[in-house]
């Protein structure tokens, strides 16, 4: 009975230790794949792509980060990407300026930044310029001086196909033929959707396949070098909700490109200070946030925000700076692999800028099908939504200043100098007191330090004047009053703040955006199809077991082409399957 | 000794599972989300008078959650709210003051637990309440939500005056009684408002099948007082006796 019990509670702490090890395990880190149409660009071409996310359901992040740079690390791209269902396409132009080169795509979502750079995707893409008429770079003789490779580049695909079907009854094509191919899952649960992507270009002699989202997933081509996160960083966020802004305030001034240091004494040891983030508008906004003992603070941003100019700044006077974090900052630089240094780069990349330059001649680029914007639910974080009393100064006689506009206009507020600076205060009408503070100044939408920044704005200046004079709250802060007022010309923009003050552009996502299908015209029979890219069709959803037909039509260009799908299912599963198809003449 | 074996086995494994569950919450925290709550919006509420606590719909602060009219939920606050003044009240955690919530903000709020009861929320509605007065947007409960529906508009009348002595100062104090008003709406936007629930109110809803709500009125007797599962009765009968 007793070696009953003991076993008992021995299997009951295994059970008890499994189980906790378990949850601790079960958080799964994010990681990317991105799935591109081609490998070789030319200048002035834009890059296709499907972005897949994997992580823990329900937990993922809604925004990656895509980063195209070049050997000096210059970035050439850097934008956001919205994702939804795992997944996000698009595509970045890839500018006629750009020289020839070998360029590094890295994408990332923030909560990976906090894995380090080595958990980012990685990727080598070529550009050619157009009017590069050599390609020294490329040229077989200068193939001696260059680095190693990047990590995870020479990868050798292990994970062929996975969880995919398809059925192509041949291999070898005529030109101009039309092709039909199936896809269907295999070794799925029920009541599963999967995302795919398809792409089919050709192949460029010498170069391996690139790694399949399997081997990516399954962490094959991970490298074993650990890099470590930078050290005294903010920690990043999941951006779960929405996108997130972070930075620190630095209690000590810094130069530097976002940095605005202020001019203000410290009036008290604060370290904990308020963050105020606004833009210009019609309506008073703002959304707030405290820093944390450290200096560090981080805010969920609101929709509204997105894409408009930012003005964040310290609620408080400090001799401090505000730093926010960028992310697209890498830290580790880029080398190119030799992945691209072989033989055959050149001639390819010759005739595909020859191929370019017959279709800008024919105007036979395939045009960009503007897909789905995506929006959100647009809730203006506003301050107020009814005012006391509103005054359209243009319905009176001109007044010169503000001291005259409060004194005629305003009642409840009352402007006095004291020395050199003019305070603002305000009788709460409604209780008959008069507010113990200088009331919530707003110019343009956007809250600013005193009533000294707007002192010399006049009735000319000014289009309308908001004011509450009574105690207020917006979430957890009082407002001892508000005054807001809008400006003709945007008078925001003229004014010098007292607390340190950045001023940011607020990232906006890319549309989803994919090439028109391509359907040949046989009436111009004179315009060559010279096509390198057959297909790329960035979302495929299959339900279930579905199976779907996809068609494309072969162009006049023989070679071998590489079929590549790519995708995932609703429940985190890879699924790819690549081959090798020949066009080749009919007379063959 | 074995009860004392037992027992320390036992604190163990509880020990074990915490820490290593901490563990995972610990990591998930690192890169958890700031804060996203949105914001509300009022004014501190410091009336001359004090509000008589019965006008209160909740005479104790309740949990709930407030539904923003731009589409965003503040969830979880202490909310209470008055049906003499028709307004939400806010108590905010920091500096307990009370902030009476702006009424343009909100389109409906939720009670968690009203007296055990989870479904009670009210909802912004335009009502005209007389021929003179423009018509004008109060909170009402919603007991029947369908093609027709019910709001309960918890309003107070004054029943009597009584004088008392604050400070030995004599002042006439008000004795509130509450008059719930009945906002039947159709989903064309047709409503009917009435004080009373009794035949000869109810006849203008269809003149047409004054039988049919006589029949009704005398299956269906309310007990004194008028509870939900009446109110949502009759909404559901007049639904199917009322064309719109």
């Amino acid at each position: 009975m007793k070696a009953l019990l003991y076993i008992l509670l021995i299997l009951l702490n295994c059970f008890c230790l499994c189980n906790a090890q378990y949850k601790n395990l079960s958080a799964i880190p994010e990681s990317i794949y991105l799935h591109t149409d081609r490998r070789v660009y030319i200048a002035g071409d834009n890059l296709f792509y499907t972005l897949y996310l994997k992580g823990n359901p329900g937990q993922m992040s809604k925004y990656a980060y895509l980063v195209l740079r070049d050997r000096h690390n210059s970035l050439i791209t850097q934008v956001r990407v919205d994702i939804r269902n795992q997944m996000a396409f698009g595509s970045i132009y890839l500018s006629d300026t750009l020289h020839s080169d070998i360029y590094q795509i890295v994408s990332y979502t923030n909560c990976m930044r906090n894995e380090g750079e080595y958990s980012f995707f990685i990727k080598e893409v070529v550009i050619a310029n157009r009017f590069d008429k050599k390609l020294e770079l490329f040229d077989s003789t200068s193939f001696n001086g260059l680095s190693t490779m990047s990590p995870g580049q020479y990868s050798v695909d292990e994970i062929k196909n996975e969880n995919l079907i398809v059925h192509l009854d041949k291999q070898f094509f005529n030109t101009k033929e039309k092709v039909t191919f199936s896809i269907e899952t295999k070794d799925i649960p029920g009541d599963t959707i999967s995302r795919l992507s398809v792409s089919i270009s050709e192949i460029v002699p010498g170069i391996p396949d690139e790694p399949s989202i399997s081997s990516c997933f399954n962490n094959v081509a991970k490298p074993s070098i650990t890099i470590e996160p930078r050290q005294n960083r903010c920690i990043y966020h999941s951006e779960i909700e929405g996108p997130v802004i972070e930075g620190r305030v630095l209690t000590m001034p810094q130069s530097g490109n976002q940095s605005v240091t202020g001019t203000m004494d410290i009036e008290n040891d604060i370290n904990n200070y308020t963050i105020l983030v606004s833009t210009p508008d019609s309506i008073a906004n703002m959304q707030y946030t405290t820093a944390d003992s450290l200096g560090s603070f981080a805010i969920l941003l609101n929709h509204y925000y997105e894409g408009k100019e930012l003005i964040i700044r310290l609620k408080e006077s400090a001799k401090a700076s505000i730093e926010l974090d960028n992310k697209f900052e890498l830290f580790q630089p880029f080398t190119p692999s030799e992945l691209f240094i072989i033989p055959g780069i050149r001639s390819y990349m010759v005739r595909s800028r020859n191929i370019s330059e017959v279709q800008r001649y024919y105007n036979e680029k395939s045009e960009i099908d503007t897909g789905k914007i995506v929006d959100h639910v647009l809730a203006i974080p506003r301050i107020y939504y009814k005012s006391f009393y509103k005054v359209f100064p243009a319905d009176y006689l001109p007044l010169t200043d503000f001291v005259e506009i409060a004194r005629e206009l305003l009642p409840s507020l009352k402007v006095r100098k004291s020395t050199d600076n003019y305070i603002l205060s305000c009788t709460d009408t409604r209780n008959r007191g008069l507010l113990n503070k200088e009331p919530a100044i707003f110019l343009d939408g956007v809250p600013i330090d005193d009533v000294n920044q707007i002192i010399n704005l006049g009735t000319n200046q000014i289009m309308r004047i908001d004011v509450l004079p009574v105690n207020r709250y917006y979430g957890e802060m009082l407002l001892p009053g508000i005054l807001a007022i809008f400006s003709k010309n945007l008078e925001i923009n003229n004014i010098q703040f007292r607390t340190p003050t950045i001023r940011f552009q607020a990232f906006s996502s890319l549309n989803n955006t994919k090439p028109e299908h391509y359907i040949p015209d046989y009436s111009n029979k004179h315009i060559p199809d010279v096509r390198q890219l057959l297909l790329w069709d960035p979302e495929i959803i299959l339900h279930n077991t579905e199976k779907r037909q996809i068609e494309f039509y072969t162009s006049d260009l023989q070679g071998d082409y590489r079929i590549s799908i790519q995708g995932i299912t609703s429940n985190g599963l890879p699924l790819n399957w690549s081959a090798i198809i020949t066009v080749q003449s009919k007379s063959n | 000794m074995k009860i004392k074996i037992v027992l320390a086995f036992a604190v163990l494994q509880i020990l074990t599972f915490q820490l290593l569950s901490g563990q995972r919450n610990a990591t998930s925290e690192n890169c958890g989300l700031p804060d996203s709550e949105p914001y509300l919006t009022g004014e501190l509420f410091t009336p001359a008078l004090p509000v008589d606590p019965t006008t209160y719909f909740n005479s104790e602060w309740l949990s709930g959650d407030i539904y923003l009219s731009n589409g965003e939920v503040v969830r979880s606050k202490l909310i209470k709210y008055n049906g003499l003044l028709d307004e939400l009240f806010w108590q905010e955690p920091k500096s307990k003051n009370i902030i009476k919530l702006d009424k343009e903000a909100i389109l409906q709020f939720h009670f968690l637990n009203f007296k055990g009861d989870t479904s009670v929320y009210f909802r912004k509605i335009k009502v005209k309440q007389n021929i003179i007065a423009d018509s004008s947007e109060v909170f009402g409960e919603v007991i029947y939500n369908g093609r027709l529906s019910l709001f309960v508009l918890h309003t107070f009348i004054i029943e009597r005056r009584e004088l008392v002595y604050m400070n030995g100062i004599p002042y006439q104090k008000d004795i509130y009684a509450e008059e719930p008003i009945y906002f039947f709406s159709w989903t064309n936007n047709k409503t009917f408002i009435t004080k009373l629930l009794n035949r000869n109110s109810l006849y203008p809803i269809s003149p047409a099948n004054k039988d049919k709500i006589n029949i009704f009125l005398k299956a269906n007797k309310p007990l004194k007082f008028i509870n939900n599962s009446y109110l949502i009765r009759l909404t559901q009968f007049l639904s199917t006796i009322v064309d719109q």
